[in-house]
């Protein structure tokens, strides 16, 4: 398992550390560890799951994750490669926000594959949310633009 | 004197904890056949409800009418404080100590409730037995206590969510008060004082609640907006009830509620200064007060566990669990009661477990022991079904049940299809476990809320080892039995159960 096995007292702290949340202030950082809940998935435990409403939006504090469709392990990117080498979804990254933004059923499933710790937003909180935080937002859309331009350089 | 129950010895499984969790596991254990012993420091049992709530009743409600009868397991789905009990005289015990002025117990009601529960179930616990350390030995552990030593297979702590907890990094927050410290101290004794609270949730507004008519000046803050239970269905945010204070900042009344970050806190004079960072509104903020409470929270006391490899969450005030309660780090610990909150669920559309209130982990507490039964290799008989009423039977469970009801998108009905044995019941168990791993041909039926606010059943069908989601949809009264419901529901059993809906 990745990290100290006693969790960080102090999550602002944490995310600190991570990029989606760069730019904000000590504050910023409170106010934003107060809306995500956290939670905890096993391994070979779903964190999204394909045709399921309701999901959240997940940000990884701890652990990997894959994205998968259908059973078999996928790259989500803009083209998808075949015989490219799914990528793992590891601290720092985020998932969930696809079918959150079209309001639809997830399209694929995200499965641990290690124990998987993770920030959660309930899904209709995550437009204000950005709204509220333009500069998450933008990091959010440099993450999408990054996944759209290079699928084999997008970590 | 009559011998203390549950000498040191070996036990399949220990209990620590004669709270309204350790006693519902306790009970629902010895029903299946499980020789555990159930442990206790405190003298007598209730848990938390022997100190808390401080000020005022609880913030779960228990109805002492409703439109089923009392001895109705169905009652449970409006008494949402009593514990679960096979035997029809013993459920609906908060009702009967309720008075009838108010649908949210006091302190004491609730306390009875829970002795009596014990009593009438002659249930024996141990009690001025302290657990005081914890080794993992062979294939199980050894639990120290005041009274000696014990052996176990499996550790269940029933330890509630009752210690105090402050953020560890904000200066100064370790000489004001905390919600917990304040036991002892009157009401009266705020007269005309002006005090910040620190924290925004239930705690919280209790506390700001009862010192209204008292104090001159009310301040709550925290770094969040309020999200009170009225706008987002959840239960465990800020109650209705306790919102007045709320409204009288919302009115210009003179109270307060500030969205900021604490950044510390001093001593001035005989007051306080409480220097905060606004969050919604960005700028620094200074509050002069009288008094400064720190209504931060809980957490579950976890003793020397973290130093076997525990694997805490939530500010290290949780173990992070799995979906039968186990720590997933350290097994064969595991949560009973307020502390199984650990285990998330599926979280649909933001909705957390019930876990956090009795109303939730009672039926937790079923769960777990049929789970700890199993592995400790006891059979448990589950029934047939007769497939003409299978429909029925489960558009009933969906209308009625405190379990699913209380535990939404968490805990669901189950019911298997099995070739040689026809229909079977396998009762109510989690959710998530189902929807993710392989199984036989199987139907969950929970209840969900989505965000529109309806409450609503929705069937997870598992075919073929591939499970999908159903959204039966709302109906009138919260009474699902309905002809649509009905066709909808037969229409998914068709392929599982051609025989029930035919």
């Amino acid at each position: 398992m990745e990290g100290s096995p006693v969790a960080s007292a102090d999550v602002a702290a944490d995310l600190a550390g991570i990029s989606l949340f760069a730019d904000l202030s000590p504050a910023q950082l409170e106010k934003v560890a107060s809306s995500f809940e956290e939670q905890w998935f096993q391994s070979d435990e779903r964190a999204l799951r394909e045709g399921f409403v309701g999901s959240n939006f997940y940000v990884i504090l701890s652990g990997e994750a894959l994205w998968m469709m259908g059973g078999e392990a996928v790259d989500r990117t803009a083209t998808m490669m075949v015989g490219t080498k799914p990528l793992a979804l590891k601290r720092g990254d985020f998932f969930g926000e696809l079918s959150l933004l079209f309001d639809e059923p997830s399209i694929s499933d995200v499965v641990a594959t290690t124990p998987l710790h993770c920030l959660a937003l309930p899904g209709d909180e995550l437009k204000p949310f950005l709204l509220a935080n333009p500069q998450i937002m933008y990091r959010v859309l440099e993450a999408e633009a990054r996944r759209l331009r290079d699928p084999m350089r997008w970590r | 004197m009559s011998a203390r129950p549950f000498p040191p010895g070996e036990y399949p499984v220990v209990v620590v904890g004669s709270g309204a969790g350790g006693i519902q596991l306790s009970y629902d254990l010895r029903r299946l056949g499980v020789r555990h012993a159930l442990l206790d420091e405190q003298p007598g049992p209730g848990g938390m409800f022997r100190r808390f709530p401080l000020f005022h009743r609880l913030n779960t409600s228990s109805r002492r009418e409703a439109i089923v009868d009392r001895e109705s397991p169905h009652f449970y789905r409006y008494d949402w404080n009593s514990l679960v009990s096979a035997d029809p005289s013993h459920r609906a015990l908060v009702p009967e100590f309720m008075d009838g002025t108010h649908y949210f117990p006091t302190r004491r009601e609730m306390e009875q409730a829970i002795v009596t529960f014990a009593e009438r179930s002659r249930l024996e616990i141990r009690h001025d037995c302290r657990w005081e350390s914890t080794r993992a030995e062979d294939d199980g552990f050894v639990v120290g206590t005041t009274d000696g030593e014990y052996r176990c297979r499996f550790l269940v702590l029933a330890t509630g969510m009752a210690q105090p907890w402050k953020p560890p990094t904000t200066p100064g927050i370790e000489l004001v008060p905390h919600y917990d410290d304040l036991l002892g101290r009157t009401e009266e004794s705020f007269e005309g004082r002006r005090i910040f609270v620190i924290g925004k949730r239930n705690s919280a507004f209790e506390i700001a609640d009862s010192l209204l008519s008292r104090a001159s000046q009310i301040i709550l803050g925290s770094p969040h907006p309020v999200r009170p239970s009225i706008l987002t269905g959840i239960p465990s945010a800020p109650r209705a009830r306790y919102l007045e204070v709320y409204e009288d900042a919302l009115l210009g009344g003179g109270s307060f509620v500030v969205d900021c970050a604490i950044e510390r806190i001093e001593r001035s004079g005989d007051g306080w200064r409480v220097h905060a960072e606004g969050t919604t509104n960005p700028g620094p903020l200074l509050f002069e007060v009288d008094e400064v409470i720190a209504a931060t929270g809980f957490g579950t006391p976890l003793g020397d566990l973290r130093d076997l490899g525990l694997q805490t969450f939530y500010k290290d005030r949780l173990a992070a669990q799995t979906p039968f309660w186990e720590s997933i780090s350290l097994p064969g610990v595991f949560f009973a009661g307020a502390a199984t909150q650990g285990q998330v669920g599926m979280r649909k559309h933001g909705i957390p477990t019930g876990s956090a209130s009795v109303g939730g982990f009672r039926f937790n507490a079923q769960v777990q022991a049929r789970e700890l039964a199993r592995r400790l290799g006891i059979e448990i008989e589950r029934s047939v079904l007769d497939p003409a009423t299978l429909v029925d039977f489960l558009l009933e469970r969906a209308t009625f049940s405190g379990a699913l009801w209380r535990q939404p998108v968490h805990l669901a009905q189950m019911v298997s299809f099995d070739r040689d044995h026809g229909i079977i019941d396998d009762g109510i168990l989690p959710l998530t476990p189902f929807v993710d791993s392989p199984g036989q041909d199987a139907i969950a039926l929970a209840v969900e809320t989505d965000p529109d606010r309806n409450q609503q059943p929705v069937a997870y069908v598992r075919r073929e080892g591939r499970v999908r989601e159903h959204i039966l949809g709302p109906a009138f009264l919260h009474d699902f039995r309905t002809q649509e419901h009905r066709d909808h529901l037969a229409s998914l059993l068709k392929e599982l159960a051609p025989q029930a809906v035919s």
